[in-house]
Protein backbone atom coordinates (compact mmCIF):
# COMPACT_ATOMS: atom_id res chain seq x y z
CA UNK A 1 0.00 0.00 0.00
CA UNK A 2 2.85 2.57 0.86
CA UNK A 3 4.29 1.88 -3.09
CA UNK A 4 0.53 2.39 -4.24
CA UNK A 5 0.66 5.98 -2.03
CA UNK A 6 4.32 6.83 -3.29
CA UNK A 7 2.80 6.31 -6.74
CA UNK A 8 -0.14 8.04 -6.72
CA UNK A 9 1.20 10.94 -5.38
CA UNK A 10 4.36 11.34 -7.94
CA UNK A 11 1.33 11.18 -10.45
CA UNK A 12 -0.20 14.19 -8.77
CA UNK A 13 3.28 15.85 -8.62
CA UNK A 14 3.88 15.10 -12.26
CA UNK A 15 0.34 16.70 -13.20
CA UNK A 16 1.65 19.56 -11.43
CA UNK A 17 5.12 20.45 -12.29
CA UNK A 18 2.80 19.75 -16.24
CA UNK A 19 1.11 22.46 -15.97
CA UNK A 20 3.30 24.57 -14.53
CA UNK A 21 6.03 24.35 -17.11
CA UNK A 22 3.22 24.84 -19.77
CA UNK A 23 2.40 27.80 -18.39
CA UNK A 24 6.15 28.79 -18.77
CA UNK A 25 6.81 27.60 -22.24
CA UNK A 26 3.42 29.27 -23.56
CA UNK A 27 4.79 32.54 -22.84
CA UNK A 28 7.00 32.06 -26.39
CA UNK A 29 4.30 30.27 -28.40
CA UNK A 30 0.27 29.50 -29.00
CA UNK A 31 -1.45 26.71 -27.38
CA UNK A 32 -1.74 24.28 -30.42
CA UNK A 33 2.18 24.08 -31.38
CA UNK A 34 2.71 24.18 -27.44
CA UNK A 35 0.32 21.10 -27.29
CA UNK A 36 1.81 19.12 -30.08
CA UNK A 37 5.35 19.46 -28.87
CA UNK A 38 4.24 18.40 -25.32
CA UNK A 39 2.23 15.26 -26.78
CA UNK A 40 4.85 13.98 -29.21
CA UNK A 41 7.55 14.15 -26.21
CA UNK A 42 4.87 12.53 -23.97
CA UNK A 43 3.43 9.58 -26.00
CA UNK A 44 7.58 9.15 -26.83
CA UNK A 45 7.78 8.14 -23.23
CA UNK A 46 5.00 6.18 -22.61
CA UNK A 47 5.48 4.31 -25.97
CA UNK A 48 8.85 3.35 -25.13
CA UNK A 49 7.74 1.91 -21.88
CA UNK A 50 4.48 0.04 -23.59
CA UNK A 51 6.98 -1.14 -25.70
CA UNK A 52 9.18 -2.54 -23.18
CA UNK A 53 6.39 -4.09 -21.33
CA UNK A 54 4.60 -5.83 -23.97
CA UNK A 55 7.07 -6.41 -26.85
CA UNK A 56 5.04 -6.80 -30.25
CA UNK A 57 1.59 -8.05 -28.19
CA UNK A 58 1.51 -3.98 -27.94
CA UNK A 59 0.48 -3.81 -31.69
CA UNK A 60 -2.09 -6.81 -31.12
CA UNK A 61 -5.20 -5.06 -31.11
CA UNK A 62 -8.54 -5.34 -33.35
CA UNK A 63 -9.77 -2.48 -35.42
CA UNK A 64 -12.14 -2.37 -33.04
CA UNK A 65 -9.84 -1.28 -30.52
CA UNK A 66 -7.99 1.48 -32.89
CA UNK A 67 -11.92 3.09 -33.40
CA UNK A 68 -12.18 3.32 -30.03
CA UNK A 69 -8.44 4.80 -29.03
CA UNK A 70 -9.15 6.93 -31.42
CA UNK A 71 -12.37 8.20 -30.08
CA UNK A 72 -10.33 8.39 -26.74
CA UNK A 73 -7.36 10.07 -28.31
CA UNK A 74 -9.41 12.91 -30.05
CA UNK A 75 -11.35 13.89 -27.00
CA UNK A 76 -8.39 13.71 -24.50
CA UNK A 77 -5.99 15.54 -26.27
CA UNK A 78 -6.47 17.49 -29.44
CA UNK A 79 -9.84 18.54 -27.49
CA UNK A 80 -8.77 18.27 -24.09
CA UNK A 81 -5.17 18.96 -23.64
CA UNK A 82 -5.39 21.73 -26.07
CA UNK A 83 -7.93 23.25 -23.97
CA UNK A 84 -6.06 22.49 -20.97
CA UNK A 85 -3.19 24.23 -21.97
CA UNK A 86 -5.28 27.38 -23.31
CA UNK A 87 -6.75 27.80 -19.92
CA UNK A 88 -3.23 27.57 -18.18
CA UNK A 89 -1.88 30.25 -20.75
CA UNK A 90 -4.98 32.63 -20.52
CA UNK A 91 -5.95 31.96 -16.80
CA UNK A 92 -2.65 31.41 -15.19
CA UNK A 93 -2.38 27.29 -13.65
CA UNK A 94 -3.85 28.34 -10.42
CA UNK A 95 -6.97 29.19 -11.48
CA UNK A 96 -7.30 27.06 -14.11
CA UNK A 97 -5.73 23.61 -12.65
CA UNK A 98 -8.54 23.42 -9.62
CA UNK A 99 -11.21 23.51 -12.66
CA UNK A 100 -9.54 21.25 -14.35
CA UNK A 101 -9.60 19.00 -11.62
CA UNK A 102 -13.48 19.10 -11.26
CA UNK A 103 -13.44 16.12 -14.45
CA UNK A 104 -14.37 13.23 -11.91
CA UNK A 105 -18.35 15.26 -11.53
CA UNK A 106 -18.59 14.54 -15.29
CA UNK A 107 -17.63 10.98 -14.92
CA UNK A 108 -19.73 10.34 -12.06
CA UNK A 109 -22.84 12.21 -14.09
CA UNK A 110 -22.47 10.32 -17.06
CA UNK A 111 -21.77 7.15 -14.81
CA UNK A 112 -25.09 8.33 -13.53
CA UNK A 113 -26.96 9.00 -16.34
CA UNK A 114 -25.45 6.43 -19.10
CA UNK A 115 -23.92 3.66 -17.09
CA UNK A 116 -27.04 2.70 -14.72
CA UNK A 117 -24.54 4.12 -11.15
CA UNK A 118 -26.69 5.47 -8.33
CA UNK A 119 -26.99 8.86 -6.61
CA UNK A 120 -26.26 8.92 -2.66
CA UNK A 121 -25.52 12.12 0.00
CA UNK A 122 -21.77 11.64 -1.12
CA UNK A 123 -21.65 12.56 -4.41
CA UNK A 124 -24.64 15.19 -3.91
CA UNK A 125 -22.10 16.83 -0.84
CA UNK A 126 -18.76 16.40 -3.40
CA UNK A 127 -21.34 18.19 -6.17
CA UNK A 128 -21.79 21.04 -4.01
CA UNK A 129 -18.36 21.69 -2.96
CA UNK A 130 -17.07 21.49 -6.41
CA UNK A 131 -19.64 23.78 -7.61
CA UNK A 132 -18.65 25.97 -4.78
CA UNK A 133 -15.02 25.93 -5.33
CA UNK A 134 -15.13 26.85 -8.69
CA UNK A 135 -17.48 29.99 -7.81
CA UNK A 136 -15.00 31.04 -5.62
CA UNK A 137 -12.11 31.15 -8.15
CA UNK A 138 -14.21 32.04 -11.19
CA UNK A 139 -15.75 35.15 -9.54
CA UNK A 140 -12.31 36.94 -8.34
CA UNK A 141 -11.13 39.95 -9.96
CA UNK A 142 -8.19 38.89 -12.40
CA UNK B 1 -14.35 30.69 -29.23
CA UNK B 2 -12.49 27.45 -30.58
CA UNK B 3 -11.51 29.34 -33.56
CA UNK B 4 -9.64 31.43 -31.15
CA UNK B 5 -8.00 29.01 -29.18
CA UNK B 6 -6.96 27.41 -32.30
CA UNK B 7 -5.49 30.37 -33.81
CA UNK B 8 -4.02 32.20 -30.47
CA UNK B 9 -6.63 35.25 -30.83
CA UNK B 10 -8.97 35.36 -28.10
CA UNK B 11 -9.49 39.27 -27.25
CA UNK B 12 -10.34 41.16 -24.67
CA UNK B 13 -11.22 38.65 -22.37
CA UNK B 14 -8.68 36.84 -22.12
CA UNK B 15 -8.91 35.07 -18.37
CA UNK B 16 -12.72 34.54 -18.73
CA UNK B 17 -12.00 32.75 -22.33
CA UNK B 18 -9.49 30.91 -20.09
CA UNK B 19 -11.50 29.61 -17.67
CA UNK B 20 -14.14 28.59 -20.16
CA UNK B 21 -11.45 26.89 -21.69
CA UNK B 22 -10.54 24.98 -18.56
CA UNK B 23 -14.03 24.20 -17.59
CA UNK B 24 -14.38 22.57 -21.46
CA UNK B 25 -11.12 20.37 -20.76
CA UNK B 26 -12.32 19.27 -17.76
CA UNK B 27 -15.54 18.25 -19.28
CA UNK B 28 -13.63 16.35 -21.94
CA UNK B 29 -11.27 14.81 -18.98
CA UNK B 30 -14.29 13.72 -17.40
CA UNK B 31 -16.01 11.85 -20.80
CA UNK B 32 -12.36 10.78 -21.59
CA UNK B 33 -12.30 8.70 -17.96
CA UNK B 34 -15.69 7.03 -18.60
CA UNK B 35 -14.60 6.12 -22.11
CA UNK B 36 -11.35 4.99 -20.80
CA UNK B 37 -13.12 2.46 -18.81
CA UNK B 38 -14.64 1.04 -21.30
CA UNK B 39 -11.63 0.66 -23.58
CA UNK B 40 -9.15 -0.84 -20.89
CA UNK B 41 -11.89 -3.11 -19.21
CA UNK B 42 -12.86 -4.97 -22.93
CA UNK B 43 -10.17 -3.22 -25.45
CA UNK B 44 -7.12 -3.94 -24.62
CA UNK B 45 -4.79 -3.06 -21.33
CA UNK B 46 -3.65 0.33 -20.18
CA UNK B 47 -0.50 0.81 -21.21
CA UNK B 48 -1.70 -0.09 -24.89
CA UNK B 49 -4.70 2.64 -24.49
CA UNK B 50 -1.93 5.10 -22.89
CA UNK B 51 0.52 4.54 -26.14
CA UNK B 52 -1.93 4.50 -28.98
CA UNK B 53 -4.65 7.20 -27.85
CA UNK B 54 -1.96 9.98 -27.50
CA UNK B 55 -0.50 9.18 -30.73
CA UNK B 56 -4.00 9.63 -32.89
CA UNK B 57 -4.49 12.92 -30.81
CA UNK B 58 -0.73 14.00 -31.76
CA UNK B 59 -1.03 13.05 -35.29
CA UNK B 60 -4.93 15.00 -35.34
CA UNK B 61 -3.76 18.07 -33.67
CA UNK B 62 -0.75 18.37 -35.46
CA UNK B 63 -2.48 17.87 -38.77
CA UNK B 64 -4.81 20.56 -37.41
CA UNK B 65 -2.32 22.82 -36.63
CA UNK B 66 0.57 22.84 -39.69
CA UNK B 67 0.05 26.72 -39.69
CA UNK B 68 0.62 27.67 -36.57
CA UNK B 69 3.48 25.04 -35.94
CA UNK B 70 5.38 27.02 -39.04
CA UNK B 71 5.00 30.24 -37.15
CA UNK B 72 5.99 29.32 -34.17
CA UNK B 73 9.34 27.65 -35.67
CA UNK B 74 11.44 30.59 -34.11
CA UNK B 75 9.97 29.66 -30.43
CA UNK B 76 13.30 29.82 -28.48
CA UNK B 77 14.48 26.18 -27.58
CA UNK B 78 14.43 26.53 -24.37
CA UNK B 79 10.45 27.06 -24.65
CA UNK B 80 10.34 23.78 -26.84
CA UNK B 81 12.36 21.91 -24.11
CA UNK B 82 9.91 23.35 -21.35
CA UNK B 83 6.93 21.80 -23.54
CA UNK B 84 8.27 18.76 -23.94
CA UNK B 85 9.27 18.18 -20.94
CA UNK B 86 5.60 19.19 -19.51
CA UNK B 87 4.76 16.56 -21.87
CA UNK B 88 7.24 14.36 -20.22
CA UNK B 89 5.68 15.42 -16.46
CA UNK B 90 2.04 14.93 -17.85
CA UNK B 91 2.96 11.75 -19.04
CA UNK B 92 5.10 10.38 -16.65
CA UNK B 93 1.92 11.60 -13.89
CA UNK B 94 -0.55 8.80 -16.25
CA UNK B 95 1.88 6.59 -15.96
CA UNK B 96 2.46 6.63 -12.05
CA UNK B 97 -1.53 6.47 -11.66
CA UNK B 98 -1.88 3.66 -13.36
CA UNK B 99 1.11 1.89 -11.01
CA UNK B 100 -0.82 3.12 -8.07
CA UNK B 101 -4.48 1.93 -9.33
CA UNK B 102 -2.24 -1.34 -9.81
CA UNK B 103 -1.43 -1.84 -6.42
CA UNK B 104 -4.39 -0.04 -4.60
CA UNK B 105 -8.24 0.92 -4.99
CA UNK B 106 -8.92 3.58 -6.55
CA UNK B 107 -10.90 5.12 -3.23
CA UNK B 108 -7.43 5.39 -2.13
CA UNK B 109 -5.46 6.55 -4.95
CA UNK B 110 -7.97 9.41 -6.56
CA UNK B 111 -7.85 11.36 -3.28
CA UNK B 112 -4.29 11.36 -3.49
CA UNK B 113 -3.86 12.24 -7.15
CA UNK B 114 -6.85 14.84 -6.35
CA UNK B 115 -4.34 16.24 -4.60
CA UNK B 116 -2.64 17.77 -7.91
CA UNK B 117 -4.32 21.79 -7.29
CA UNK B 118 -2.51 22.04 -4.13
CA UNK B 119 0.43 21.15 -5.48
CA UNK B 120 0.41 23.26 -8.14
CA UNK B 121 -0.36 26.11 -5.91
CA UNK B 122 2.80 25.54 -3.71
CA UNK B 123 5.00 25.32 -7.26
CA UNK B 124 3.34 28.08 -8.24
CA UNK B 125 3.84 30.29 -4.86
CA UNK B 126 8.11 29.68 -5.19
CA UNK B 127 8.86 29.52 -8.45
CA UNK B 128 5.95 31.24 -10.45
CA UNK B 129 5.36 34.73 -8.06
CA UNK B 130 6.37 37.16 -10.50
CA UNK B 131 3.44 35.68 -13.25
CA UNK B 132 0.71 34.49 -10.81
CA UNK B 133 -0.48 35.87 -7.42
CA UNK B 134 -1.76 33.47 -5.45
CA UNK B 135 -5.05 34.48 -3.30
CA UNK B 136 -6.93 33.11 -0.32
CA UNK B 137 -9.73 32.77 -2.36
CA UNK B 138 -7.89 30.80 -4.29
CA UNK B 139 -6.73 28.52 -2.23
CA UNK B 140 -9.95 27.98 -0.90
CA UNK B 141 -11.37 27.20 -3.84
CA UNK B 142 -9.13 24.73 -4.84
CA UNK B 143 -9.64 23.13 -0.96
CA UNK B 144 -13.31 22.73 -2.09
CA UNK B 145 -12.35 20.95 -5.29
CA UNK B 146 -10.49 18.80 -3.54
CA UNK B 147 -12.72 17.67 -1.07
CA UNK B 148 -15.73 17.45 -3.67
CA UNK B 149 -13.51 15.21 -5.40
CA UNK B 150 -12.64 13.11 -2.59
CA UNK B 151 -16.45 12.85 -1.75
CA UNK B 152 -17.17 11.90 -5.61
CA UNK B 153 -14.38 9.17 -5.71
CA UNK B 154 -15.91 7.83 -2.03
CA UNK B 155 -19.61 8.21 -3.07
CA UNK B 156 -19.48 6.15 -6.58
CA UNK B 157 -17.03 3.44 -5.12
CA UNK B 158 -20.36 2.84 -2.45
CA UNK B 159 -22.10 2.27 -5.75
Amino acid sequence: MGLAIFFALSAAVGWGISGVLARLGLQHMRATTGTVISLASGTALVGAIALAMYGRELFAFSLTALLWFTLLGIINYPLGRLLNFTGVHLAGVSRATPILSTSPLISAALGIMVGGETMNIFIGLGTAAIIGGVLLIVTQRA
Amino acid sequence: MLRGVLTGQTGKNQVAVGLLAAALAAVCYGFSQFLARQVVTTQAPAMVAATFAPLVGTIVLASLSTKNMVQDRRAPKKAILIMALAGIAASAGVAFNYLALSRAPVIVVAPLTASNPLIVLILVHFFLRRMERVTLRTWLGALLVIGGVILITWGSARG
